[in-house]
């Protein structure tokens, strides 16, 4: 199968182009004829030995080479920077949106302020979402929940498809055994944004009466290391919680092969995680949020706290790991379990082209849609003069016809 | 029977197509049948604008007139013979060219230029395998288009011949220093190609090349073509001229050359068969290579400059092989039994 690929590509700072993009690129490109297309000036030299990098101008799209392939996929995030002039070519070119947030709004009110409203509920977001992809014959989500909400609008194929994840180095090869013995070392890692509940965590650390037996170690960007501080401070946890701040990611891979339990809360956004994946990778039990993508996580890989009682179940977490560790260790082991093959690239590759041939035995009715939408705006200004619906119901007939669809009557 | 032909015209561009038309009409009548033609208007672009044309003709009603029952349709063009009749015969010359076998073509192609040509193209070709099913019976007017509605929708068609317009009044006459080549002044039709034969061959030859460019412009392109290859004097263009000048210049050609690219019938071949001439084609010129037969009533050559102008050497320094090729090609001609009374009975049957 022929297949476009518009993403952001490395060396861009974008998750989507080095984390997920390099992933997938290998399955992908030994499973399918792929060009990579960008507007990028500048792209790692060694992409071009898994497919072809072309360029693109908004005002000169080559049209003709981009019709050779049989699909196109255009990667969407929230960020503006790096998504704008894809989503901009996504409007014309009808094709697969992967859609790596389903809220859009940060994406909207930066590129294009003034086309959407202002969305202040989900309904709205969504709303909005559906609008900027009306072009789109199938779009491919990370969570169930996304996958729920977007199939009601009955308008494309939707498709959920869970995140890739490639082992890294370590955690194929040889891992420090664990010690499962204490203090045992607690990892946050990530960009510590106000969702990840830290200062709850360190609240739940700060008053566990064994708070003695653990360690906490905190990697990646702190969104208010002031606010950080000050809760270490005022649960006195000095020497037990250790800022690491930013590390490289094979200081952070070596820091997971020798930890013993995650913290991976996420509340109120649950979307799924590569973070989660990542985790899994090594084996490791973590405590997650029940919320979103990962209320769904199966209770032998993972340990759920209720965003309502959140303080009172990490605690309890915690006190159950110090008298069984080796249930937690369980839970490792079954996450790990769970991550292959459900998370492998080539089982999101192969997804991705099942995806593809479903939309293009679709896409003949995709054309035969937009003429609906033609046929009721011609007729509209004298549909009301109509004493009966015949008229209409012959135009929806014949366009049945053109879709190969049955009639109705 | 009351019978009507359902059409389509690009309004201001004549051709095969529409003599086509017009031919079957006659022929209907002269059977004893009330005929006549339904041409729908018909613009291709932007590719949205073709699937709008599909409904309109999905939404016609020729099953009756003033309460008078239509009682066949036969269906030519994409997208007339979409038209529904619950007695309708298909005799299609072709489909939409550019949704098949030119949807990729250097020089031909038009939907792939556009970001919803794929779509439009899919959609396309999803109605034709589902509602040319609705006729009775499908014919082609010939095995080029025969294959292609095989090879891209899996529909069998039986390709029917039909003599080509005024046959009655070809005949021939010594052959003159030139060759013919009548058609519409456009790319698919290849007045390049000849024009940059001609600059490439060792005798004087000499083209006289009759018809209307579809585009002012393009015709004006391929005389300033001949200009610049200074052949201007070895080259004629016969815009308008009549059907009785036109039998008169393939009867006194010395051959015809008629390279079109993937022609679905053409004319010419037929009429240059008529007039017993030899023709010039090329591999790749569809219709045409149903009747040449390669040194025997003309030359079939690779479509480029070098075989081009040395088929046309070949024939202008042998008379006689001209003269026994195009006296072959009328007898061919002959044996193929064309005639438009058995086009009407089978249309009809």
């Amino acid at each position: 199968m022929k297949v476009n690929w518009f993403c952001p590509l490395p060396p861009a700072r974008s998750g989507i182009a080095v984390d997920f993009f390099r992933t997938i690129l290998p399955a992908l490109s030994s499973r399918a004829e792929v060009t990579l297309w960008t507007d990028q000036t500048d792209w790692s030299a060694d992409l071009a030995s898994h497919a072809p990098v072309r360029t693109f101008r908004l005002k000169e799209m080559p049209w003709p080479e981009l019709n050779q392939a049989d699909i196109t996929f255009f990667n969407l995030g929230n960020n503006h920077l790096f998504h704008g002039t894809i989503w901009e070519v996504s409007r014309l070119l009808p094709g697969i949106a992967i859609l790596h947030d389903l809220r859009l709004d940060d994406f909207f009110e930066n590129w294009c302020p003034g086309l959407f409203p202002p969305s202040s509920s989900l309904d709205q977001s969504l709303n909005n979402l559906r609008v900027a992809l009306e072009n789109s014959l199938g779009i491919v989500v990370h969570t169930e929940d996304a996958y729920e909400r977007l199939n009601t609008f009955n308008r494309w194929i939707v498709a959920h498809v869970p995140l890739p994840f490639a082992l890294p180095p370590l955690a194929n090869g040889a891992r420090r055994k664990r010690s499962l013995a204490p203090p045992y070392r607690l990892i946050v890692f990530g960009f510590i944004h106000q969702n990840r509940r830290l200062t709850a965590l360190l609240e739940a650390l700060g008053t566990l009466p064994d708070r003695d037996r653990f360690r906490l170690e905190i990697y990646g960007e702190l969104w208010r290391p002031d606010l950080v501080k000050e809760t270490i401070a005022k649960y006195g946890l000095q020497r037990q919680a250790i800022i690491k701040g930013f590390v490289a990611e094979t200081a952070l891979d070596e820091a997971l092969a020798s930890a013993d339990l995650v913290i991976n809360l996420r509340y109120p956004s649950g979307e799924a995680s590569g973070s989660q994946l990542r985790i899994w990778s090594h084996g490791l039990p973590s405590i997650v949020t029940r919320a979103g993508w990962f209320a769904r996580l199966p209770e032998t890989a993972v340990a759920h706290v209720s965003p309502e009682r959140e303080v009172a179940d990490i605690q309890e977490h915690l006190n159950h790991f110090l008298i069984d560790p080796e249930r937690f260790a369980r839970m490792g082991t079954e996450g790990k379990r769970l991550l292959y093959p459900r998370h492998a690239p080539e089982t999101y590759v192969d997804a991705l082209l099942e995806l593809s041939a479903e939309v293009l035995e679709f896409r003949p009715r995709a054309a035969v849609h937009q003429l609906v939408r033609r046929a009721g705006e011609r007729m509209s200004p004298w549909i009301g003069s109509f004493h009966s619906n015949d008229p209409l119901r012959s135009v929806a007939n014949e366009i049945l016809s053109l879709s190969g669809q049955a009639r109705t009557r | 029977m009351r019978v009507i032909i359902a059409t389509v015209h690009v309004p201001f561009i004549r051709g095969g197509a529409e003599l086509h038309a017009e031919g079957l009409q006659r022929a209907l009548i002269a059977a004893g049948h009330e005929a006549e033609i339904v041409a729908v208007p018909f613009k291709w672009y932007p590719p949205q604008r073709v699937l709008d044309h599909m409904l309109a003709c999905r939404l016609f009603d020729l099953t009756e007139v003033a309460g008078t029952a239509v009682d066949l349709v036969i269906g030519l063009r994409f997208p007339a013979y979409l038209i529904p009749h619950p007695n309708k015969v298909l005799w299609i010359l072709h489909q939409h060219r550019t949704a098949y076998e030119l949807w990729n073509h250097p020089s031909l192609s038009d939907l792939i230029h556009y970001p919803d040509g794929a779509v439009t193209r899919d959609a396309i070709r999803q109605a034709d395998r589902n509602l040319i099913s609705e006729a009775k019976l499908v014919f082609a007017n010939s095995q080029n288009v025969a294959r292609r509605l095989k090879e891209y929708c899996g529909i069998s068609a039986k390709p029917l011949y039909h003599p080509p317009p005024n046959a009655e009044k070809y005949y021939t006459a010594a052959a003159e220093d030139f060759f013919f080549f009548p058609s519409r002044i456009c790319v698919p039709k290849r007045q390049e190609l000849v024009l940059r034969a001609l600059k490439k061959t060792r005798q004087p030859v000499r083209v006289r090349f009759a018809g209307t460019p579809d585009r002012a412009a393009y015709g004006d392109e391929m005389k300033s073509l001949s200009r610049k290859l200074r052949i201007s004097d070895r080259v004629e263009w016969l815009e308008e001229a009549t059907d009785d000048e036109l039998v008169d210049q393939y009867a006194r050609c010395l051959g015809v050359i008629y390279p079109p690219i993937d022609e679905d019938y053409g004319y010419v071949t037929l009429e240059a068969m008529l007039a017993a001439k030899p023709v010039i084609t090329c591999t790749d010129s569809g219709g045409p290579l149903e009747f040449v037969q390669n040194a025997s009533t003309g030359l079939i050559v690779a479509p480029d400059e070098e075989a081009v102008a040395e088929a046309l050497d070949r024939i202008w320094t042998d008379r006689e092989e001209a003269q026994r090729w195009g006296e072959a090609g009328r007898n061919a001609y002959e044996s193929l039994g064309l005639s438009w009374a058995r086009v009407v009975k089978e249309l009809t049957a």
